[in-house]
């Protein structure tokens, strides 16, 4: 360590010797030690000034705290997310993070709003959000920040699996109003170009049935070329109530939360938000207008138009306060007084009706604008006019939806943007996936999209946000690969229940067989006919109003056809060629174009699932990432290198068909279902029961997140078990016979890790609703409340393991950092005792032998994560019983733990190793024994290792446990999202382009 | 490619990156920074998702154990843990300090608000230090003495002993201890002055 001066030095130097002497002493020690250096003297004694305070500065290391930082979700800053490259953050508040990012498909900056994790454990308030989102992306307007787009991604993106949401918006370079207006007042000839953009932008929203809610200087930019542009759009609405507000409620936060005022929601930022809102009243145009006045008079006079020093006391300020027409300057027009007077008038009948009226006078030249204003009558006519207009305004209104999301939707031009959403599915639908076969398509015009859920079709109109089962096509055995006809009037389908091709109008009706058909291996219907992909048989032509299929195709008997698709010159068809038997075929399949009239077969390239986009591309799937490759279909060659367009697609699961879940429309839109070759996971588990062959028998509960495991009452009649979603965590009881609902029995705080009483009457658990991490117990059938059982030492923390038979003591946890403990607590006594010297870096899910002698339970040896399993008598002796289990060549998963006594007590199970899981007997006299250890099929989830078991065994000997969704039954997917990109085509000849 | 996604190959570079910084390679703790970081970062998520389901979370038995998980993961015998746990000292600075900045930028729209320890996050018994104003005067302490403003960023937020400092520095314990002092003091003024 050099370079410290020689000043620097000698500072330290005397400070040091300083603080050795005395108080007395120093100021006779620096007089002759500094000499006449009165400079460096005043330096000492300013360091020794702060001695006292020194004592206890910094003494308590934040270590802690950063560690706690970097158990949260880290930036995204330097993260690819899809096509994003994600940049700097721009901003945090309770709406989530926005990062400046580049989307590498379109080369263009954007501004990327993650939601909170929030968002992800909540999917009603997701998939209102994704509704309402969509509606914004509907608003097209230069003084509109657009909104590109929804985009959702699946781990490995965040740790932990959970799902990334984010809007991707316009990406707007300049101050915020809020900047500019800090500088000092605008002028009115600066101001009135402002705050005629900001008008604009408000009626077109308005005229969309759109509102802001949350007008406020900060929402709006000013681009350097003059362009305002107003951002959040309506978000303020999206938003729900129960989200984090930013640090405090400042007045100038935006208000999301119902919590600051008890009666009543409000939306929006405390200094803007209008009288009614204020009073929890629903906001409509005259709130976005009154806030238009707030932003207008701010901007003029440099001061807010209503002033508090909390939020309280700013809406009391709303709802009373006269605004000081004095702050506004002498050279503001008069009519732009009295324009803001009006928005800024109380009494919403008397408020400016329309924000158009405000674009109107803000209109004029500006020249005219102190003057010509000054005549009221001009006002009073063009208010006349707009009184006119309003009926045809509020027709507008009211279809405003769904006009808005027809027209973003049926009109694509080379101006549209590319726009993502995820659809997600109506409550109780979920998209059936007889792995293999199609199940979504968009019809040729792009209009309509149909899938196949709950076993039946539906069709959902892209101009409304409503989807219709389509009648006449439920079906005990789902129906597959639904099509449209090239008018999109009707729709085929497959029907495996008795073998055939069906058609039906979209309207619904009667179902008409066209022909008999295997499986198919995709359909197309063309103008020249349906086609069937129809594996080793070829590839099939059928009539639309039926009659015998024709093989257009025919294929070696090692080789298999998918997905037929006629190319546009009609003479030539393209699919997928695979051939052999081999799992991986699919993955070495290639794409082939085949002449009609020759017979003639070309290989264009390698993978899955083609179709020719009207763009001139190759669109297929190469495992389950889509793929486009430009292609010249006069000549039917490929003219460029592939370029890889989406990363999860989901595709044929368990590889049987080339089958890839997507599907395009001419004019250039593209659905798919998000996955990829295994499948979607869900983090959300279901409760089974399972025998000791495995035979699975689920219990008619919701899948949810049971973290805190299940367990079996002792008399075999209920279980209990918590859900933990991240805002709640709360234990429930559920009755075995089935009949009525699972029962809520805590009430208040945390609640978790279960255990039920020898009497099966009550239920033991860690609660922190006294703040500390303690252990209660309540009466099982919710009577009464709950009681103290344990009281732990700061830092600690207490968890249940199992109450003795005898219902005499409780066996529990003590974690106090990293060491877990074990402790019982007697009933008779309430003090609490460790016992055996058990100590672990991980829970031990220690349980009783049924005759309650014995304690079984998994720790790790100091410092190491592996764990063994151990048994001791009880009351402890000192004599400890390890359990050696056959280690597999693997060291790494070797890790014994998760231990369970069998009912007659002669056997104890355990997971030997990840994955693993076995019962091995033991014998109690004369000592206590090892036996065999024999593996014992095991469908449900025992619990991670540095977590609390998560299974029981019931009375009845079956064990009760976790599964996680989905299901991979009999090959069968749920999907609950399709994913629809609009003008997808602008991308692909964006990133794909021609030679 | 993606900042959360390293890879971890193996613990031996690992090793050998900590044996080259203490041997004087500084180029060997740039590459040596994102691997603790990674391992840290996913061993805090694993403790932050037990302290969810009721415990609590403790700093060293973290960086411990990322040591732990780096360096003797093969059985490799290797002195270094003083080294690694200043490494791990800087990284809770800078993580803290991050924190901060989003929060200082939630609460004021950007620009240099004063956030507090409190607010930062929660827990301190130190409620009213400014941390970014903090920062500063460390940086501004290692522009006249390198070493003081590490002793402070290794006790503070390392939350390591004297003697680890000590050993860390390759210095003797008693150069900590007054380094300690001296810094302290010189920090309160400095903060005092930023005050006004």
């Amino acid at each position: 360590m050099s370079g410290t001066s020689e000043r620097w030095q000698r500072l330290e130097e005397l400070c040091q010797a300083a603080l050795e002497r005395s108080a007395g002493e120093r100021a006779a020690f620096l007089l002759s030690a500094c000499g006449n250096n009165a400079d460096l003297r005043r330096e000492i004694e300013t360091l020794l000034a702060h001695e006292d305070a020194s004592s206890q500065f910094l003494e308590t290391p934040v270590g802690g705290v950063a560690a706690h930082v970097m158990g949260e979700p880290p930036s995204f800053s330097g993260a690819r997310l899809g096509p994003f490259e994600v940049g700097p953050l721009l901003g945090a508040g309770g709406m989530g993070e926005v990062y400046r990012a580049c989307d590498s498909n379109l080369h263009r900056d954007v501004a990327l709003k993650i939601l909170p994790d929030l968002f992800a454990v909540d999917p009603d308030r997701l998939a209102r959000f994704k509704r309402e989102a969509q509606v914004l992306a509907s608003l097209n307007h230069p003084n509109i920040a657009a909104i590109y787009g929804f985009e959702e991604w699946h781990a490995p993106v965040r740790p932990g699996g959970t799902p990334v949401h984010a809007l991707v918006l316009e990406l707007v370079e300049g101050p915020t109003l809020a900047d500019r207006i800090a500088r000092g007042p605008l002028s009115p000839a600066d101001a009135l170009p402002i705050a005629r953009q900001i008008a604009e932008a408000l009626e077109a929203a308005h005229e969309h049935g759109i509102l802001h809610r949350d007008l406020k200087p900060a929402n709006i930019k000013l681009r350097p070329d003059g362009t305002v542009k107003v951002l959040d759009f309506g978000l303020a609405k999206v938003w729900q109530p129960d989200d984090i507000v930013g640090a405090e409620p400042t007045a100038s936060s935006t208000i999301t939360s119902a919590s600051h005022i008890q009666k009543g929601l409000i939306l929006g930022t405390p200094a803007y938000v209008s009288p009614e809102q204020a009073k929890g009243r629903e906001a409509d145009r005259r709130s976005d207008v009154w806030a238009f006045g707030a932003v207008f008079y701010e901007m003029l006079s440099g001061q807010r138009a209503f002033k508090g020093d909390d939020t309280t006391d700013t809406l009391a300020a709303v709802l009373r306060q006269d605004v000081d027409w004095t702050a506004l300057p002498a050279s503001t027009p008069a009519a732009v007084r009295r324009l803001i007077a009006r928005c800024l008038d109380r009494d919403v009948t008397r408020r400016l009706r329309d924000i158009g009226e405000a674009r109107i006078v803000l209109s004029r030249p500006a020249g005219s604008a102190g003057d010509a204003f000054s005549d009221e009558s001009a006002l009073a006519r063009v208010r006349t006019v707009w009184r006119r207009a309003a009926p045809a305004v509020l027709a507008a209104t009211l279809v405003g939806t769904l006009a808005a999301a027809a027209a973003w939707y049926v009109k694509p031009s080379p101006a549209r943007s590319v726009t993502r959403f995820p659809f997600a599915l109506a409550d109780g639908q979920s998209i059936t996936l007889p792995a293999n076969r199609h199940m979504i398509a968009l019809s040729p015009d792009g209009e309509r999209m149909v899938y196949v859920a709950n076993a039946r079709l539906y069709v959902r109109s892209m101009s409304e946000l409503d989807v219709h089962p389509i009648q006449g096509t439920e079906r005990e055995q789902p129906p597959t690969d639904p099509v449209f006809s090239p008018d999109g009037q009707s729709i085929a389908f497959y029907a495996p229940a008795d073998q055939t091709i069906k058609r039906i109008a979209v309207t619904g009706g009667v179902a008409v067989t066209i022909c008999h058909a295997d499986i198919p291996y995709g359909i197309t219907w063309e103008e020249a006919g349906i086609l069937i992909g129809q594996g080793r048989k070829g590839i099939m032509r059928v009539s639309p109003n039926g009659g015998t299929p024709e093989v257009l195709v025919r294929v070696k008997e090692n080789e298999e056809a998918h997905g037929p698709h006629l190319l546009p010159d009609g003479q030539h068809i393209l699919f997928t060629l695979a051939s052999g038997i081999d799992f991986s075929r699919w993955d070495n399949a290639h794409v082939v174009v085949q002449s009609l009239a020759s017979g003639e077969r070309k290989a264009l390239i390698t993978g899955t699932d083609a179709r020719f986009a009207t763009s001139g591309h190759l669109v297929y799937a190469l495992g389950a990432t889509l793929f486009a490759v430009p292609f010249d279909a006069g000549r039917l060659v490929v003219t460029g290198a592939p370029v890889p367009m989406i990363d999860g697609v989901l595709r044929s699961a368990n590889r049987e068909t080339g089958a890839s879940h997507f599907s395009l429309s001419r004019n250039g839109s593209l659905i798919y279902l998000p996955g990829g070759i295994t499948g979607p996971e869900w983090g959300q588990q279901e409760i089974i029961l399972t025998d000791r062959k495995g035979n699975v028998e689920p219990l008619k509960l919701p899948p949810a997140q049971y973290r805190g495991g299940t367990r079996a009452s002792p008399d075999g009649t209920r279980i209990a078990f918590g859900i933990d979603d991240g805002h709640d965590a709360i234990v429930y009881t559920y009755d075995l016979a089935g009949g009525s609902p699972m029962r809520r029995l805590t009430f208040g705080g945390k609640n978790r890790s279960p255990i039920w009483s020898a009497d099966s009457r009550r239920v033991t658990f860690q609660s922190d609703r006294e703040g500390d991490l303690a252990l209660f117990w309540q009466a099982a059938d919710g009577t009464g409340t709950a009681e103290r059982l344990t009281t732990p030492g700061p830092g600690e923390s207490h968890e249940p393991e199992a109450w003795s038979p005898d219902g005499e003591t409780l066996l529990f946890s003590r974690t106090r950092g990293t060491d877990v403990s074990l402790w019982t607590l007697p009933l008779q006594t309430r003090k609490a005792e460790p016992f055996g010297e058990v100590h672990s870096d991980y829970p031990t899910g220690a349980r009783f032998s049924p005759d309650g002698r014995w304690i079984a339970y998994a720790r790790t040896g100091q410092g190491a994560t592996r764990y063994a399993i151990y048994v001791q008598p009880f009351p402890a002796t000192g004599a400890t019983y390890q359990l050696f289990v056959k280690e597999s060549n693997d060291s790494l998963t070797n890790s014994p733990h998760k231990v369970a006594w069998s009912l007659d007590g002669k056997e104890l199970f355990y997971v030997p190793r990840l994955g693993g899981f076995e019962a091995v007997t033991v014998t109690t006299r004369p000592t206590f024994a090892f036996g065999n250890a024999v593996a014992v099929p095991r469908p449900f989830q025992p619990g991670a290792p540095n977590s609390r078991t998560l299974y029981d065994i019931t009375p009845g000997g079956k064990f009760v446990g976790l599964k996680t969704m989905p299901q991979l039954e009999n090959g069968n997917f749920t999907a609950p999202t399709i994913q629809v990109v609009l003008n997808w085509f602008e991308e692909l000849n964006g990133r794909v382009p021609h030679p | 490619m993606n900042g959360y996604n390293v890879r971890m190959t193996g613990p031996a570079p690992v090793t050998q990156l900590l044996q080259a910084w203490s041997d004087g390679d500084e180029a060997a703790l740039a590459a040596l920074v994102p691997l603790v970081e990674a391992e840290l970062r996913r061993l805090a998520r694993v403790y932050m998702a037990r302290e969810r389901e009721g415990h609590t979370l403790q700093t060293t038995a973290l960086v411990n154990e990322a040591y732990l998980r780096l360096v003797q993961a093969q059985g490799v015998r290797w002195q270094g843990r003083s080294h690694f746990l200043g490494i791990a000292a800087r990284l809770m600075r800078r993580v803290l300090i991050d924190h901060a900045r989003s929060r200082a930028f939630r609460k004021r729209g950007g620009g240099d608000a004063k956030v507090t320890l409190n607010e930062a996050m929660l827990i301190s018994r130190s409620p009213d230090l400014d941390v970014l104003a903090l920062d500063r005067a460390l940086d501004a302490l290692a522009a006249v003495d390198a070493r003081k403003s590490r002793v402070v960023e290794m006790r503070f937020f390392g939350g390591m002993s004297v003697d680890e400092t000590a050993e860390a520095l390759r210095v003797s314990s008693e150069t900590v201890k007054r380094d300690w002092q001296f810094a302290k003091l010189w920090l309160l003024r400095e903060l005092e002055g930023h005050e006004r």
